[in-house]
């Protein structure tokens, strides 16, 4: 029998101060159930068997550098135009909404949509169609239109851009994209409508003057944060565009024709150590250590709320940066065994065997999140502004948290793990077979990497488990 | 290492992890999750409880100890139950309020100072918050386990 008294009264009293509930959650009303132990050990134990077994069983030479494209239909022109137009409508709509409507998160269209379908929708959609976000990207729409409109004012006398400075490489974007995470889960007021509001229209402004200097495609490619997130999971996508048709290629196999800017690593890892802060936070490792930390702060002469907000911060930077540590103890590794190339090469080369994990990390958190309060969007398409409207007749629509049940929640979860675990093991061999050639150097080169993506699995696992809850 | 082997390493894999995952599976009634595992003062008494028993429960069996009382003051707690079963607790808030069981959707207002008790059985699995609307006040966390 459940070690559960018959009537709700299981009470914990937390021990721990409970840090305030508006970080992070105010949106959602409902988490996941951590997974069960035993669910937590077979899991690992999934993920080290087919990592011993796809080292001995993998193919011999390499598969993925060649995408196999294969030209479906021809995109109309236009359309590219009419995606624009619809993007920056709505990201003028969400402006709106959020500065005019409702201040609270729940009733407001503009924090469901930004954090639930545009970050984690927009990653899903991206592995299964392509990159969907670069159409539809309201400031590369605004570029655009505004490079067309100057050239023909201009005659074509408008002033090339800059030379972008190569060596910032994509740290731009790297800024951006953990000013966003701290934005969702660290600041306080990261769910106000009003405040996002504003901040998107810093960052549309920050995107458009970046255009400006160095050019549409130049800029998006390394200073738009949300253009190189959602870009890099398009890579794993099967659809693409190959000059001006929609073409179908092999899944993955777009990731070898990444092609590398500095800041990639640290992208990469700041998209895996922000959703595994998303993890840890919940947790009571976390809990634990954030007492001690804010009250550091307050002696410090900092007030609660900075404090926290503080004692925060430093645990996403934290986070970010032990992931980063953890694979460049794994690229040196790499390095020892391998011999020749330098370790620089090599973290270069094997970056994108992370993209296939920090997709799993995004779908193992959020899939329940974009599943249960996606539906929200039914009503708040309804009634964007919270002030009663009912636009399209489906205001009071509700979500319905039975289409999910937990030991569904939780197989996918392990499932979506275990399956990204196994594409970045089989990205980082190809990847190994290309730089080494040799299949036997290339195993032993790729050992340290296969350690590095066990490590990166199974803490992505322990955050979903109960030994974290 | 021949084609042979390899279909033979990945059925042996397989065949293991199929394995391992019928021994490890609990059944229905085996192990709890480890969060529960923590000692949790489930005695009734241990909670605090100021209460006057003159309020009127709305829905109880007058067997079942007290319900846990939730209260703005304090940590927040969590109150776990397994689906189907009866969630039972009571609410005091110094001001009038409103409280929302989020997924649920249960609302209740609260008049200052009065106790009230809520039962309803535990449909939705998954965590949920126990909240005093209009102030934003977490009271409690809502587990609900398969």
């Amino acid at each position: 029998m459940m070690r559960l008294p018959p009537v709700a009264v299981a009470v914990v009293a937390a021990a721990l101060a409970w840090p305030t509930a508006a970080l992070a959650h105010g949106l959602a009303g409902r988490q996941d159930l951590p997974i069960p132990r035993w669910l937590f050990v077979w899991g690992a134990t999934v993920v080290l068997i087919i990592s011993f077994v796809g080292l001995a069983a993998l193919w011999r030479s390499p598969r993925l550098e060649d995408q196999g494209l294969r030209r479906v239909t021809p995109i109309p022109r236009g359309l590219e135009a009419m995606c624009g137009a619809v993007g920056v409508a709505v990201f003028c709509l969400l402006i709106y909404a959020g500065l005019a409507g409702s201040q609270r998160p729940t009733e407001n269209v503009v924090p469901t949509f930004v954090y639930v379908l545009l970050w984690v929708g927009v990653p899903v959609l991206s592995v299964l169609l392509g990159d969907v976000f670069r159409p539809f990207n309201p400031w590369r729409a605004i570029g655009r239109g505004a490079g067309w409109l100057g050239g023909r004012l201009t005659g074509g006398a408008a002033p090339a851009p800059l030379s972008y400075p190569e060596r910032l490489g994509r740290w731009p974007a790297v800024i951006g994209l953990v000013a966003f995470g701290w934005l969702e889960l660290v600041a306080a007021n990261g769910d106000d409508p009003g405040t996002m509001a504003v901040l998107a229209l810093v960052y549309a402004a920050v995107q458009l003057v970046g255009m400006t200097l160095f050019g549409v495609e130049r800029w998006l490619e390394r200073g738009d944060a949300f253009a190189v997130y959602f870009g890099l999971f398009a890579r794993m996508a099967p659809v693409t565009v190959d000059d001006g048709h929609l073409a179908l290629r092999r899944p993955l196999s777009g990731l070898s024709q990444e092609r590398w800017l500095p800041g990639t690593v640290a992208l990469l890892c700041a998209a895996i150590g922000i959703t595994a802060f998303d993890g840890v936070a919940e947790g009571p490792v976390w809990l634990g250590a954030v007492e001690p930390l804010q009250t550091i702060f307050e002696s410090l002469g900092f007030a609660v709320d900075t404090a926290l907000t503080l004692t925060f911060t430093i645990g996403l930077i934290v986070s970010v940066l032990l992931v980063g540590v953890v694979y460049w103890i794994g690229v040196l590794g790499m390095r020892t065994a391998a011999g020749a190339a330098s370790a620089r090469r090599l973290g270069r080369s094997f970056v994108v065997s992370l993209v296939p994990i920090a997709f799993a990390y995004v779908l193992a958190h959020y899939f329940s999140l974009l599943v249960f309060q996606g539906q929200a969007t039914a009503y708040l398409a309804s009634d964007p502004l919270g002030t009663g409207a009912n636009l399209f007749g489906t205001a009071s629509a509700t979500i319905d948290y039975t289409v999910l049940s937990a030991n569904a929640v939780w197989y996918f979860q392990v499932g979506a793990l275990v399956i990204g675990h196994a594409a970045g093991l089989a990205v980082a061999h190809d990847r190994a077979l290309v730089l080494f050639g040799d299949g036997r150097q290339a195993t032993r080169s790729q050992t340290w990497m296969l350690a590095v993506m066990i490590a990166f699995t199974c803490l992505g696992l322990f955050l979903l488990s109960a030994g974290n809850a | 290492m021949s084609t042979r082997q390899r279909v033979g390493l990945v059925t042996l894999a397989v065949t293991v992890l199929a394995v391992a995952f019928v021994a490890l599976r609990p059944a229905d009634d085996d192990e709890r999750p480890a969060s529960a595992a923590t000692p949790a003062p489930t005695s009734p008494t241990a909670t605090p409880d100021t209460d006057t028993p003159t309020e009127p429960p709305t829905a109880t069996e007058p067997a079942q100890p007290s319900a846990p009382l939730l209260t703005a003051d304090g940590t927040p707690r969590s109150i776990e139950v397994i689906q189907g079963e009866d969630v039972r607790f009571r609410v005091r808030s110094s001001e009038g309020e409103r409280l929302h069981v989020h997924g649920y959707d249960i609302f209740r207002e609260l008049a200052p100072e009065k106790t009230v008790e809520l039962s309803f059985p535990a449909e939705l699995e998954g965590i949920f918050e126990i909240e005093l609307e209009r102030s934003g006040t977490l009271l409690a966390e809502l587990e609900v386990y398969p």
